[in-house]
């Protein structure tokens, strides 16, 4: 098999996370029930236009400044006819020969090596609606239709399914950082058609099939594994491979070639006279791509080379744009990077991950992790109520301080009062205080723990192990 | 220009989800010859030196702000149906 | 005394104004004109309860002292502008049980003007056609002799202006459809610029070529009821965002330029036309305008474009009849194919099906350039000719129509021929411009033949100033 090369180039479909559809006001939500975000324009009704939502032509242009594309200063669009029920206009509104951006790379690393893959164009058009099929029928809902997408075409320079799912990893990276898209898989917000093609090595390429919207990085990867194996079976057999577009079944973990020739793929396009183009200028151009944030892999390499972090500490903080945000702004605010990044990786991911649904759910901000940090570093609260402390700024959203008053959290810092506690917990337990002056040093910790629990964590535990061994060494 | 055949006739009405007969096809092919007659004025100058109006106006960057708007009522769209069921459009079963 | 319904609509608004009648008396009377009338199969749909209904409304309006520029006045809409709650057809079997879950931009225009929608008139399906005879509905007849056609597509629209069915009638003109039947039954229609007016809501044809527009039995009257629906909709991204009154408004004809384009006055023209147009320039000239010869040279290219265009655009347009979201099903339905095939081929009439054709042929793999791409370049060769004879003049001057209104059922040997009918009027769309539809005379058969004013963007005032100078000195 590995005589054989394989070419794969992408179509990336990536929904963008804007308020509104991108023709009409119609939320763009997802879920609710069939047709509930549906109105004349986004079901197709005779007489209905569109008009373009500002926000999407920014959000591609933003994808496309993030990959270095270049933004095409004149853009226009073009319907793209085809019949499908999930297809109201029997028209998609999309770009055609002169898409929002052109060209870019996306870099990444695949099995330690890196790897970059050149853009062919980012346009934008309307996603389809949705078909749900149950008995002898098919019931059609336009929720989803109208919904902007940016379509991300590849060169074709990808050579396995290993550098697709890793290309496909760093892409959504740079989208979810960019703020354009949740790109949740599981919700379809991003799908991607596979074109691939073998061929043995030095001689021409073969013929492409395309299977077309896979959904998740797992269908992906196998409908790749399949459709080489196929592909190869195909030309061992001393077959040839036919031009096709195909779906890829989850289930059975197999693909199989889907239109009929009926649909021909002469999508008669033309440029929509309901449109007019969209034009940038330089000025414009800046202004959106100012918006940009600092991406992952500058933050990585920031985090280790300017912040000093372990490259593994890097790349926990940086999976999840909301987490690198926060840990940033806590930074930002003074907290030490090392205990800000422990802090981080331990106890708000732990919590956003059990208490998300999916991904991680950020419940503080900046300047309420900064300043837990600053309490804890004061000596004002310890670690372990500090999780208290969390927990109870998660569900009110009040400050730290505010927590530590509200929880009666404030920690002890009276060695006077301490002590007395010190005197009546040795007095309590004789036992363990003899094993302490018969030389058994571990002793000292079940004192300390049995302060902490008697006061709640309350007391500086520092403090109360200074004077344990103070106490029970002169006594 | 080139002759129509049936067979572009046969294609393009399937590109236009219309069934003619055979008597149709036939005066369809006629109606084309004839319309490919008056496209011959067409010819009469370099098309490579002349650049095409998609739009007769000169606006550009007709754009609306990202605000959602209040539903439209799902009845009165899902009431135009020749056939629904509670929430959605119904068609017989599409096989993929 | 004038009968309620010969009165102009400028008339009828001072009378109801006035208090002299009442908005159901006038409403009444034209529900009674619309039964007299009732074989000119003017009207798909008649809504009297509706119309009624607002009658009495702006009859209280007005008892409390209210006005509004079309408070209580009869009027009628072409059947592919969507009313909401009443059907609308385009007189295609398709859209039958249609009724719109919206207003046209227009329609909402007409109401906030006060205005009683009595009716939605009677059309070429779909707006293909040149004499409103390819309805569903069946045809309209001319209001002049009832054995002709009333011209097309908003043959409805004229032929009820025309015989009192309404005080003025919306259309829509993709290619010459409220110019060419405003002549033949001897009316006024306005095709204003090209995004003067919102599509918001009329049932698109040809999207880059399609305008609304009205049809009356006076230039006042069109003027009046033109500055009604014309101006800015953010629901049409086409819709122009400046300045709509770029003409000059003008009761003399001192200082004005006429242009005279050879091209329009084929030397196959009719000599009762030319002579009728001849004799109009000579009224201009005689009354102190100055006449310019010009040229349009990509004249004899615009019929080829213009039936390229529209036809592309119809193709995709009326794609989304499918028998899924609205409209009707063809019955027996076993498949998604079936839905497809059997409804479009049932419910679609011959030149709808022809146009649809035609369309997906211009823009299907292999045939783009020569068609689609070709067309929309001779586009810009007739758009920069317009602009060329038009900086030397104020309007141009000619012929609607080769002929005059055609008796029904008249043999055609190839619908290609038909499509002549429109040489005149087309290349006004391609180009974007105002035209105007005027009555200057008629011929051997007392049937009226039409004039038509062509001007610059925006300038409709100009066209209507020349019109009504016209209007005047040809009564007197």
């Amino acid at each position: 098999m590995s005589e054989y090369i394989v070419t794969i180039g992408l179509e990336v479909h990536c929904e963008l996370k804007t308020e509104s559809k991108l023709f009409c006001s119609c939320p763009n939500k997802f879920g609710g029930e069939p047709n509930s975000h549906t109105c004349p324009i986004c079901s197709g009704h005779p007489g209905t236009m569109p008009v373009i939502n500002k926000k999407a032509v920014e959000y591609a242009i933003k994808a496309g400044c993030a990959i270095g594309s270049r933004i095409n200063k004149f853009s226009k669009w073009d319907r793209k006819n085809y019949f499908y029920p999930d297809l109201p206009k029997a028209w998609q509104t999309s770009q055609y020969d002169l898409p929002l951006c052109v060209g870019g790379e996306i870099s990444f690393e695949v099995n330690g090596e890196e790897k970059t893959v050149h853009m062919n164009r980012i346009h934008l058009e309307e996603d389809a609606g949705k078909l749900v099929h149950s008995g002898g029928h098919t019931a059609v809902d336009y929720n989803r239709c109208g919904v902007p997408l940016i379509e991300c075409v590849t060169e074709p320079e990808i050579h396995s399914a290993d550098e697709a799912v890793a290309f496909l990893e760093e892409m959504i990276s740079i989208f979810r950082y960019s703020g354009i898209s949740d790109c949740k898989m599981q919700e379809g917000s991003i799908r991607a058609d596979v074109n691939l093609s073998i061929a043995k090595r030095g001689e021409p390429l073969g013929t492409r099939t395309e299977t077309k919207n896979l959904n998740s990085l797992r269908s992906v990867r196998r409908a790749i594994e399949a459709e080489i194996a196929r592909q190869t079976d195909v030309l061992e057999s001393g077959g040839r491979v036919v031009q096709e577009t195909r779906h890829f079944d989850d289930a059975s973990g197999t693909g199989y070639g889907m239109r009929s020739k009926e649909d021909a793929q002469d999508y008669r396009y033309f440029p929509e006279p309901d449109l007019m183009p969209v034009v940038m200028t330089d000025e414009d151009i800046e202004r959106i791509k100012a918006t940009l944030p600092e991406l992952k892999a500058a933050r990585r390499k920031r985090y280790t080379e300017t912040l000093g972090l372990s490259a593994y500490d890097a790349e926990q903080l940086t999976d999840e744009p909301s987490v690198a945000d926060l840990f940033d702004g806590t930074v930002a605010l003074g907290a030490n990077p090392k205990k800000a990044a422990n802090y981080v990786m331990s106890e708000i991911m732990r919590k956003g991950k059990t208490e998300g649904e999916d991904g991680i759910t950020v419940g503080v901000t900046a300047k309420q992790l900064a300043e837990i940090l600053a309490l804890v570093d004061k000596g004002e609260i310890n670690l372990v109520a500090s999780k208290d402390v969390l927990d109870k700024i998660w569900q009110s959203g009040m400050s730290a301080s505010e927590a530590v008053d509200a929880l009666g959290l404030r920690q002890n810092n009276d060695v006077g009062e301490i002590e007395k506690l010190v005197r009546d917990i040795i007095s309590a337990n004789p036992g363990p205080a003899q094993d302490f002056r018969n030389g058994n040093e571990k002793v000292l910790s079940f004192f300390v723990g049995q302060l902490m629990k008697a006061t709640r964590g309350k007391i500086n535990p520092k403090i109360a192990g200074e004077l344990v061994r103070k106490l029970l060494t002169c006594s | 220009m080139e002759k129509i055949t049936t067979e572009t006739i046969r294609h393009t009405a399937m590109l236009s989800r219309i069934e003619l007969t055979e008597e149709e096809e036939r005066g369809m092919t006629e109606h084309f010859a004839a319309l490919l007659k008056q496209m011959e004025t067409l010819d009469s100058f370099d098309a490579a030196s002349v650049p095409a109006t998609a739009h007769i106006l000169s606006a550009v960057n007709v754009l609306r702000e990202d605000v959602a708007g209040e539903p439209f009522d799902r009845e009165k769209l899902l009431g135009c149906a020749p056939e629904r069921d509670e929430n959605s459009y119904i068609v017989p079963r599409v096989v993929e | 005394m004038t009968a309620l319904t010969d009165k102009t609509l400028l008339e009828i608004k001072s009378d109801l104004a006035a208090k002299r009648v009442s908005s159901t008396e006038v409403t009444k009377a034209i529900l009674g004109q619309i039964e007299d009338m009732k074989h000119l199969n003017a009207y798909v749909t008649v809504c009297a309860d509706q119309a009624l209904a607002s009658a009495a409304e702006a009859d209280a309006r007005i008892a409390a002292g209210e006005d509004a520029p079309l408070l209580g006045v009869p009027v009628a809409v072409k059947d592919n502008i969507c009313t909401d709650g009443i059907r609308t057809t385009c007189a295609s079997r398709f859209l039958e049980n249609y009724i719109p879950p919206y207003d046209a931009f227009v329609v909402k225009k007409l109401k906030e003007a006060g205005a009683v929608i009595v009716g939605k008139t009677n059309m070429d399906e779909f707006a293909m056609g040149s004499a409103s005879d390819f309805s569903a509905f069946g045809a309209v007849k001319n209001a002049v002799d009832p054995t002709r056609v009333a011209g097309g597509s908003s043959g409805g629209s004229a032929s009820a202006v025309a015989s009192r069915q309404c005080y003025a009638a919306l259309g829509s003109d993709t290619g010459g459809s409220i110019r060419q039947p405003a002549a033949f039954n001897g009316v006024v229609g306005l095709k204003p610029t090209y995004s003067a007016v919102s599509r918001y809501g009329l049932i698109a044809f040809a999207s880059s070529l399609d305008q609304i527009g009205p049809i009356t039995r006076t230039v006042a009257d069109c003027k009046y009821v033109y500055d009604i629906i014309k101006g800015h909709d953010k629901m049409d991204s086409t819709s122009y965002d400046g300045d709509l009154n770029q003409g000059e408004t003008f009761g003399t004809l001192k200082g004005r330029k006429i242009g005279v384009a050879k091209e329009f006055f084929p030397s196959a023209l009719s000599s009762e036309i030319k002579s009728a147009v001849e004799k109009a320039i000579g009224f201009y000239e005689a009354n102190g305008a100055e006449i310019v010869e010009t040229s349009i040279q990509s004249f004899d290219m615009a019929l080829a474009c213009y039936y390229i265009l529209s036809s592309a655009e119809a193709s995709s347009n009326l794609s989304r009849y499918d028998g899924i979201k609205y409209g009707k099903r063809a019955s027996g339905c076993k498949n998604l194919r079936d839905i497809y095939y059997k409804s479009r081929t049932e419910f679609f009439g011959p030149e709808v099906k022809r146009r649809i054709m035609l369309g997906n042929f211009v823009l299907s793999s292999g045939y783009y350039d020569a068609f689609y791409l070709r067309a929309s370049k001779a586009r810009t060769l007739i758009k920069q000719d317009f602009e060329d004879a038009l900086a030397k003049c104020d309007a141009l001057i000619c012929p609607i129509a080769p002929t005059t209104a055609w008796k029904i059922g008249r043999k055609v040997n190839n619908p290609a021929d038909a499509y002549l009918e429109d040489i005149f009027t087309v290349p006004v769309n391609i180009a974007g411009l105002p035209g105007l539809s005027l009555k200057c005379g008629e011929d051997k058969d007392g049937l009226p033949i039409g004039m038509q004013l062509i001007g610059r963007p925006y300038c409709e005032n100009t066209l209507l100033s020349l019109g009504e100078i016209f209007e005047k000195g040809g009564r007197a």
